[in-house]
């Protein structure tokens, strides 16, 4: 019986020793994660000159980025409205339009500011990120905070807040904007014109 | 021998034997009379219009004794800079308050203890709206600026106008706050001089003082600022200025068309020297009168100098074409100064007794404004005949001792060629039709109740001042509600505020109390703009990428975002003294109209509505508008009754006078006939009557009556039944003196003053049309009755 209960002990002891060191391995590799995303796009080339390189630098982002989720919450409720065709559209068009708008903006934003990642906090769902992007013309910093989960061994993004405002919100808002003006239609079809407009500025053309 | 032979005689023989003695008396008289007569003044403003007993003047001046009315001299400084502007209205104000004449000046845009309150003056929704307006520019710049923003949506920056908040009072607009309208910045400077309005010496200095300062200010200035002087020190003073240079300038005038008219009528210089210079003595006469019974002209009587001259000249056309008449046919003069009295003297004095008993009825009148004129009119009148009447035949006797004059023995006269029957009826008939014409027009027939027309034309102060109530948005001229306490005052503007709000037709704009001036919910208001200052706060990367003005436009919002509560104790004395004055023995509530006062029919409907909301007993009503109702409630009520007086007691004189109905019909009928034709004329030619020009109506009908006087006793006593019979002789009189009474009114065209200018129109036309009457359409008339139907006074009809 006393043999049992040391036994017991230890494995509680192990457990929650391994709790506590899994822990640790989770903040370090959400903010890993979010290191690995900002890295891959300050490596980008904008205007691009070597297509494969780029296109290889956008599948490595885009593996820290679940747009699929932003998407949809960004959509809400028309989300649903939509025809499958209209999802897949909508999806193949965001994803397009941050890798010719937000990857090249971001890229800039960041220039050779230094990050400095003051914390990770557990939340509801997953973790968040706390970072100040030093602004050193303005002398300023400015927080911006990364929303994670894990899926298998990879950390997503699925929201960032900049100044205190969800990127997800802030793209809600022009999506109602559109569709409430016109329809999905008129949504999807801007996305389509805004990209040709950003493709161009990508490219240099 | 009869008592009127004996009078005329023991007159033309005192005339000739003491000739030197009188002219001796009347130069003694006028030397002595000269100075009271230099002495007389001009009071231009409307207080003087009425009589001092009259509620609204006593009223008026308690506001003024005890708040200080309305009398400060404003200064709007106007810049395209708003920093230029600030900057020369405080140093404007700091110059100003070392000058001697000033006991204060206030520059009400940089009050200190409204520094960092502005924003506690708006309304609490209007600063949640400016709230979100801030919320929605903020996030307009931060989608701008965030890197995952995909520019889907055309969007315009959102603006955030803090020129456009709302103030929660609207009386927070006067001039407390400078406001950028049209690319222009207004503020406003006040100066309160140690004198009163009126004072127009120290009034010009100042003026010229702040001129001077103002110009070495703006050099100094970043960018240019301009300057403009208003108030009521500024317009009084203008005004007065104008009608001063206008009486200058019409007097001359005058005097000029009245010499070429005795020019024309005798063609010598003798007639001039008779004419003008016993009238210059009547004129002294009546102005030392006038300097001693009332003391001063205002703006109606101010015009008497040049209306005397061109009335008091038919006594010595008259004298002279009768005294030439008769001088050309004896050698003696004095039976040419006897036969000459015989002749004029009833009808002489007839006629000033009319004319001054039409002048005299004015002053039964409430209105100061008639009053005065009426008085020194009437007195001035017997006084410039009496003058005349002595003073031309002893000079015509002094002359001839002193062989100044030389007579000539004159040519037999010309009579008029007797006009044949067709032009006698022409006349006749076109008399009629014009007649039935002008009463049609009738109707027509306007009053202006526009006080601005009455007023200098162009007046750079008046448009300024209406300027500064477009700039601000607020119509000047409050009446003011004179109460015991604050607390009533604050409980009486309550009061009109819920009149106003639930009486969508109120002439009312807004009303201010001293309690208005602290602004309410304060708590609330501050709580919101801690809340705006957190969003700046929270935001601060972004308004750093702005331009540089947005930038300085958040700082100076910053600045107001923490005020301290606005407590009435921490008001600042020039605004308590606005509502208190010194003494604080009364507190005002002033209560603004939302149309201009200027339009007397708006102001008569504003003020009933503010009498009407039964304030408390305590209460009493003073300010500018009251005293321009009780000038039009006089004249609707004054006007008709002296106007219908005089004709009665002119009536009944003629009556007493001629006793038959007959005599005094066609006596009348000169004037009522040109009565009716100035009514239709002024109608057809837009010509308006107003509170200025409705004083010469009794002129009108007392220098009417004197033609239908001297053409019916011309018709009666000698016997003439024909128009060329007639009009010989007196006709020629009647036509001079009526040229020189249209000469008086006609040189008021030129004044600049629009009231003196109304005044001559309807002058010249109602002397033009009592002449036309007189000497053409009543001979033509009394002819046309005589060929056929009428026996008058028994002598035998026109063989036809």
């Amino acid at each position: 019986m006393i043999k049992s209960l040391f036994c017991f002990k230890w494995v509680l002891l192990v457990c929650v020793l391994s709790f506590s060191v899994r822990a640790h391995a989770e903040d370090i590799s959400a903010q890993q994660g979010v290191e690995a995303f900002l890295n891959t796009i300050r490596s980008m080339e904008f205007p691009v000159k070597d297509a494969a390189q780029h296109e290889k630098k956008i599948k490595q982002a885009a593996a820290y980025l679940d747009l699929q989720a932003m998407g949809e919450k960004a959509l809400g409720t028309n989300w649903a409205v939509m025809t499958a065709n209209q999802q897949k559209q909508f999806m193949e068009l965001l994803w397009k339009l941050i890798e010719s708008i937000a990857y090249p903006r971001t890229k800039s934003f960041l220039g050779d500011q230094k990050i400095t990642y003051t914390d990770v906090k557990p939340i509801e769902r997953g973790v968040e990120v706390l970072s100040s992007v030093h602004d050193q013309e303005a002398a300023l910093d400015v927080p911006v905070v990364y929303h994670l989960y894990q899926e298998d061994v990879v950390w997503k993004i699925y929201d960032i807040f900049m100044d205190g405002v969800s990127m997800t919100e802030d793209l809600q808002y022009q999506f109602d904007k559109m569709i409430q003006d016109g329809s999905v239609q008129t949504l999807l079809d801007r996305m389509s014109e805004r990209l040709e407009e950003a493709q161009k500025e990508t490219t240099g053309a | 021998m009869s008592r009127r032979f004996n009078f005329v005689h023991s007159q033309a023989r005192l005339i000739n034997r003491y000739a030197f003695g009188i002219l001796t008396a009347l130069l003694f008289i006028t030397i002595f009379l000269f100075p009271a007569a230099a002495k007389l003044k001009i009071k231009a403003n409307f207080l003087s219009l009425l009589p001092a007993s009259s509620q609204s003047v006593k009223s008026t001046e308690k506001l003024i004794d005890k708040i200080g009315g309305t009398s400060y001299i404003i200064v709007a400084v106007e810049s395209e800079d708003e920093e230029s502007a600030k900057l020369a209205a405080e140093k404007l104000a700091s110059a100003a308050k070392s000058f001697e004449q000033v006991e204060s000046a206030d520059n009400r845009s940089s009050i200190p203890e409204y520094a960092k309150r502005h924003m506690l003056f708006f309304s609490l929704d209007s600063l949640k709206k400016f709230e979100k307006e801030i919320q929605s520019f903020i996030d307009y710049q931060r989608r701008k600026n965030s890197p995952f923003s995909l520019d889907l949506i055309q969007e315009d920056e959102p603006k955030v106008n803090a020129d456009a908040l709302d103030f929660e009072e609207k009386v927070y607009s006067i001039g407390a706050f400078p406001k950028n309208e049209s690319g222009t910045v207004m503020r406003i400077v006040l100066i309160k001089p140690h004198f009163q309005v009126g004072d127009f010496v120290p009034s010009k200095r100042l003026f010229d003082r702040i001129d001077m300062a103002f110009a070495d200010i703006a050099r100094a200035m970043p960018k240019p600022v301009t300057h403009g002087i208003t108030g009521p020190y500024k317009t009084r003073y203008d005004e007065y200025f104008t009608i001063t240079q206008d009486l200058k300038l019409t007097t001359a005038v005058t005097v000029f068309l009245i010499a070429v008219c005795l020019f024309l009528g005798f063609r010598t210089l003798r007639s001039w020297a008779l004419g003008f210079i016993p009238l210059a003595v009547g004129m002294v006469w009546m102005c030392a009168f006038a300097t001693f019974a009332v003391g001063y002209l205002n703006l109606i009587s101010g015009f008497l100098l040049g209306i005397m001259t061109g009335m008091g000249i038919d006594y010595s056309l008259h004298m002279l074409v009768e005294l030439e008449e008769e001088r050309s046919k004896t050698k003696s003069t004095f039976k040419a100064v006897e036969r000459t009295i015989r002749s004029l003297a009833m009808p002489l004095f007839t006629t000033v007794l009319t004319t001054i008993i039409a002048f005299f009825t004015l002053t039964l009148s409430g209105f100061e404004g008639y009053r005065h004129f009426g008085l020194i009119a009437g007195v001035g009148l017997v006084l410039c005949a009496g003058t005349i009447f002595y003073g031309l035949p002893s000079l015509l006797v002094a002359g001839e001792k002193l062989k100044l004059f030389r007579w000539k023995a004159s040519p037999p006269r010309k009579h008029l060629r007797e006009p044949r029957r067709g032009p006698v009826f022409a006349l006749v008939g076109a008399g009629v039709i014009f007649s039935i014409i002008c009463l049609f027009q009738l109707p027509r027939v306007q009053f202006e109740f526009n006080f601005t027309k009455l007023q200098e034309r162009d007046a750079p102060a008046m448009d300024l001042a209406q300027r500064i109530g477009d700039h601000f948005g607020v119509v000047l001229n409050p009446v003011a509600i004179l109460t015991p306490h604050r607390e009533r005052a604050g409980e009486i503007s309550d009061r009109i505020k819920a009149h106003v709000a639930s009486s969508p037709q109120s002439h009312i704009d807004f009303s201010a109390s001293l309690m208005t001036q602290v602004p309410r919910q304060q708590e609330e208001k501050i709580a919101v703009l801690v809340s705006i200052r957190e969003k700046l706060d929270r935001y601060a990367r972004l308004i750093q990428s702005l331009d540089k003005d947005a930038r300085k436009k958040i700082a100076d919002l910053r600045e107001q975002l923490e005020p301290e509560i606005l407590t009435l104790d921490r008001l600042p004395v020039s605004v308590t003294e606005q509502y208190e004055g010194k003494t604080g023995e009364l507190s005002a509530v002033f209560v603004y109209p939302n149309q201009s006062i200027m339009d007397g029919r708006f102001a008569q409907k504003f003020v009933k509505e503010i009498q009407s909301l039964n304030l408390p007993a305590d209460a009493e009503l003073a300010g500018e508008p009251m005293i321009y109702v009780e000038i039009l409630s006089m004249l609707e009520r004054d006007t008709p009754r002296a106007v219908a007086l005089s004709l009665l007691v002119i009536i009944v004189l003629l009556f007493v006078h001629f006793r038959n109905l007959g005599d005094v019909m066609w006596v009348l009928l000169p004037v009522l006939t040109g009565f009716l034709w100035m009514c239709g004329t002024a109608a057809m030619l837009g010509v308006h009557f107003n509170y200025m020009n409705m004083a010469i109506l009794p002129c009108v009908l007392g220098v009417g009556i004197d033609s239908g006087v001297y053409i019916f006793h011309r018709y009666k006593k000698e016997k003439k039944s024909t128009m060329a019979q007639i009009l010989d002789k007196t006709g020629k009189a009647v036509i001079l003196s009526s040229m020189t009474t249209m000469s008086a009114f006609g040189s008021l065209f030129l004044a600049k003053h629009q009231g003196m200018s109304s005044m001559g129109a309807l002058g010249f036309i109602g002397f033009g049309c009592c002449m036309l009457a007189s000497v053409a359409f009543v001979p033509a008339l009394m002819e046309t009755l005589a060929m056929k139907y009428w026996r008058p006074f028994g002598h035998e009809a026109k063989k036809t």
